[in-house]
């Protein structure tokens, strides 16, 4: 090949490299929406992890009876970053943090006001697990959780409702590690006083169980204990003291046996 | 006169439209089938087909460049790049944790590159073509981890002291090149830049320590690692690549815990860092002196944005022609300048359609890690989309003058295998997260059927 018809072919070329790449841009931006679209409405059909349900709402931007649509995982907070937004004054730019286990949604607090959960006040450094019906209390906010379908299909009822101090502050990621995630000494501590009597002398706190034709729902167990109750143990008082139907939402929060230094510490080890 | 009756004419019945509820749910199954397949498409498929003709066409042009003669090589890159691309977009999808639109769209800018930098330098060219298979394999590596690891606590941890080891080596063992000490020598592999991996692994420390509980105080470690990969950086005069993993911690941290003030606060920081970096580097000054007027220095400190910017006006809109032109007149033609190479070459049109095809890849690379369900993998994403982003504008706004010059590579696009490598481990992770979307969007398609 002369060197003119080579100018000329790669003269050419510009135009067809041109044409080339503007087909490229084309179908992959067509791809890309279409794709998009096509997610949104799969999605759609699919639920999330589960809704809050607006039990008593105040101002304009929550009406009793709204359904917050919530995430696998994410903060629930004010902010417009927050994957659960709860426009109210009270409510902090990012109050909590929660990830789905199971079918049981698990919450830690990340303002110092901390939230409250069927009652039970939650502080930064508890973990509250809610299931089912649970009812949550952020920023003077009442909020029913309701969990999908599909995830309580696909969720385990767990064996333990109470969160020991060895799973405290995980976060999800897999099913590993998070920061936070304790030591090994401390999880095998934590083994040797769950496979201890039940008998031994530790303080131990529960609410009263609900009279019958009381008013108020019985109120979460609270638990300053370290060691880790039998299942069997803490169903129990939830069959007893629910009217029937189906289980009324129970939320747990292990709180640490002392609230001082010691659990702050591991804290702070984060 | 009396109204006319209205008349209501039943719909034919017929095997997919008999009542309404089954074509509804009709077309819920048919999306949901297509949601979890791993097929690109014809779309893809279109694309996959136009990036084989442009290599195909762009290589047999540079094959009979020569005047009565024929360059074998360039039929053997020809012969190992285009099938090669065609497999990993078309087939390669269906099979492994990969996107078949991302993979298409990088293998165009990699076939582009390829392309350009081969009529440039038939020797740079099959090196980039051997760096090129090399990043695949890396690529497709790197997707495997993320798609299927479950705990990164010990990755990160080791990811972090590799890091901060490979940042030392090139101050202890390095050369100097183009006034930074950021390149090492090692016998059997070449030389290298560590700085281009070590970004990897600022992104994952970043992405594990930003997704916990996301208080500040739990963010630290990972802070702390950012800023002493930035120090030594800055003792290595590697200044580009320090600003950029500067603004990607930056990006993160917004994203991770959306904290405005302290965001802020960074940003302030890092606007009085390059007030003391332009007081204590001298090349830092020539750089900025030759940004607001390059013609005050036309044949020394200017030349190269000059002939830069001399190198796209007369490409035109549509080229010189491949092979044409004189690039060799810039400095570092084949690297930090190949954008201005590429539109001298191909045209402005096509070096803007170039552009666009960066932020196509950055918006499917947005698109799916929002399908994510887990944060780590979110934050992985972003920090890995903010990457190649900040790079990508950095380079092409220091070429065009729109911003100082900094001495970054321009993605996929510069000769070099650190550059192109890291580049493609990158567009790995992003295939990793895109597979555990469709696991999770499988999972939560079955769960409910």
């Amino acid at each position: 090949m002369t060197g003119a018809w080579y100018r000329v072919l790669s003269y050419g070329f510009g135009y067809v490299a041109a044409a080339i790449a503007a087909a490229i841009v084309l179908l992959s931006a067509r791809k890309q929406t279409s794709d998009a679209r096509l997610w949104r409405r799969v999605r759609r059909g699919l639920p999330q992890a589960g809704v809050l349900r607006v039990m008593s709402a105040k101002g304009r931007k929550l009406a009793a009876g709204l359904d917050i649509p919530v995430p696998y995982e994410g903060t629930l907070g004010a902010a417009m970053s927050c994957d659960v937004r709860i426009p109210a004054r009270r409510v902090h730019l990012r109050s909590a943090f929660f990830w789905m286990e199971g079918d049981a949604l698990h919450m830690v607090a990340l303002h110092r006001d901390g939230f409250m959960v069927d009652d039970v006040p939650v502080e930064p450094g508890d973990e509250a697990v809610l299931h089912d019906g649970a009812v949550l209390c952020v920023g003077g906010i009442r909020l029913a959780w309701r969990v999908s379908r599909a995830a309580a299909l696909r969720g385990e009822t767990p064996e333990q409702p109470y969160v020991t101090r060895a799973r405290r502050s995980r976060a999800q990621q897999g099913a590993g590690e998070g920061l936070g995630a304790p030591r090994k000494a401390a999880t095998r501590r934590e083994r040797r006083r769950s496979a201890q009597d039940e008998d031994e002398a530790r303080p131990v706190y529960r609410a009263r169980a609900a009279k019958p034709g009381a008013k108020k729902p019985a109120a979460a167990k609270m638990e300053k204990t370290n060691k880790t109750e039998k299942t069997g143990r803490k169903k129990q008082p939830d069959k007893a003291t629910k009217p029937g139907g189906e289980g009324r939402a129970k939320a747990e929060t292990a709180a640490a046996s002392k609230r001082s230094g010691a659990a702050k510490t591991s804290d702070k080890r984060r | 006169m009396p109204a006319k009756a209205k008349t209501y004419t039943a719909r034919p019945a017929s095997g997919a439209r008999g009542r309404r509820g089954d074509s509804r749910a009709q077309a819920e199954a048919r999306d949901r089938r297509r949601a979890i397949s791993r097929a690109g498409g014809f779309r893809v498929t279109a694309i996959a087909l136009l990036t084989f003709a442009f290599e195909a066409m762009g290589l047999l042009l540079a094959c009979v460049r020569e005047p009565g003669a024929v360059d074998a090589q360039a039929l053997s890159v020809l012969a190992l790049i285009a099938p090669l691309g065609l497999f990993t977009t078309l087939i390669l999808p269906r099979a492994l944790p990969m996107d078949a639109l991302l993979m298409a769209l990088t293998n165009f800018l990699c076939g582009v590159s390829i392309v350009v930098l081969y009529t440039v330098s038939t020797e740079r060219g099959l090196r980039q073509a051997i760096f090129y298979v090399a990043g695949l394999a890396v690529m497709l590596a790197m997707s495997g981890i993320v798609s299927r690891v479950r705990r990164y606590k010990g990755l990160t941890l080791l990811s972090m002291a590799l890091g901060i080891a490979a940042l030392i080596l090139p101050l202890a063992f390095g050369d100097w090149r183009y006034g930074a000490k950021n390149w090492v020598s090692l016998p059997l592999v070449g030389s290298f830049q560590p700085s281009e991996f070590v970004k990897l692994s600022v992104v994952l420390s970043l992405a594990y320590y930003f997704s916990a509980h996301r208080t500040v105080p739990q963010m630290l470690p990972a802070i702390l690692f950012s800023a002493a990969c930035l120090a030594l950086l800055m003792l290595q005069r590697d200044l580009g690549t320090a600003l950029i993993y500067y603004l990607t911690t930056l990006v993160m941290f917004y994203v991770a815990c959306g904290n405005v003030p302290l965001t802020a606060l960074g940003l302030c920081g890092g606007a009085a860092a390059a007030m003391m970096g332009y007081r204590m580097f001298a090349h830092v000054k020539v750089r900025v002196a030759m940004w607001r007027n390059p013609w005050s220095d036309p044949l020394g400190g200017g030349y190269q944005i000059i002939q830069a910017l001399l190198a796209i006006g007369s490409g035109g809109l549509f080229g010189v022609g491949l092979g044409q032109g004189t690039p060799s007149q810039i400095p570092a033609y084949d690297n930090d300048f190949i954008f201005a190479v590429l539109c001298e070459q191909m045209g402005l049109v096509f070096g803007l359609l170039v552009l666009v095809t960066y932020l196509l890849l950055i918006a499917r690379g947005a698109s799916l890690i929002g399908r994510s369900r887990r944060s780590f993998e979110m934050l992985l994403g972003c920090g890995v989309l903010a990457m190649l982003g900040i790079q990508t504008f950095m380079i092409v706004g220091g070429v065009i003058k729109m911003i100082p010059l900094t001495g970054v590579t321009m993605p996929f696009m510069s000769y070099g295998g650190s550059s192109l490598i890291s580049c493609l481990a990158m567009i790995g992770i992003l295939h990793g997260i895109a597979a555990r979307g469709q696991e999770d969007m499988e999972e939560a398609i079955l769960s409910r059927s």
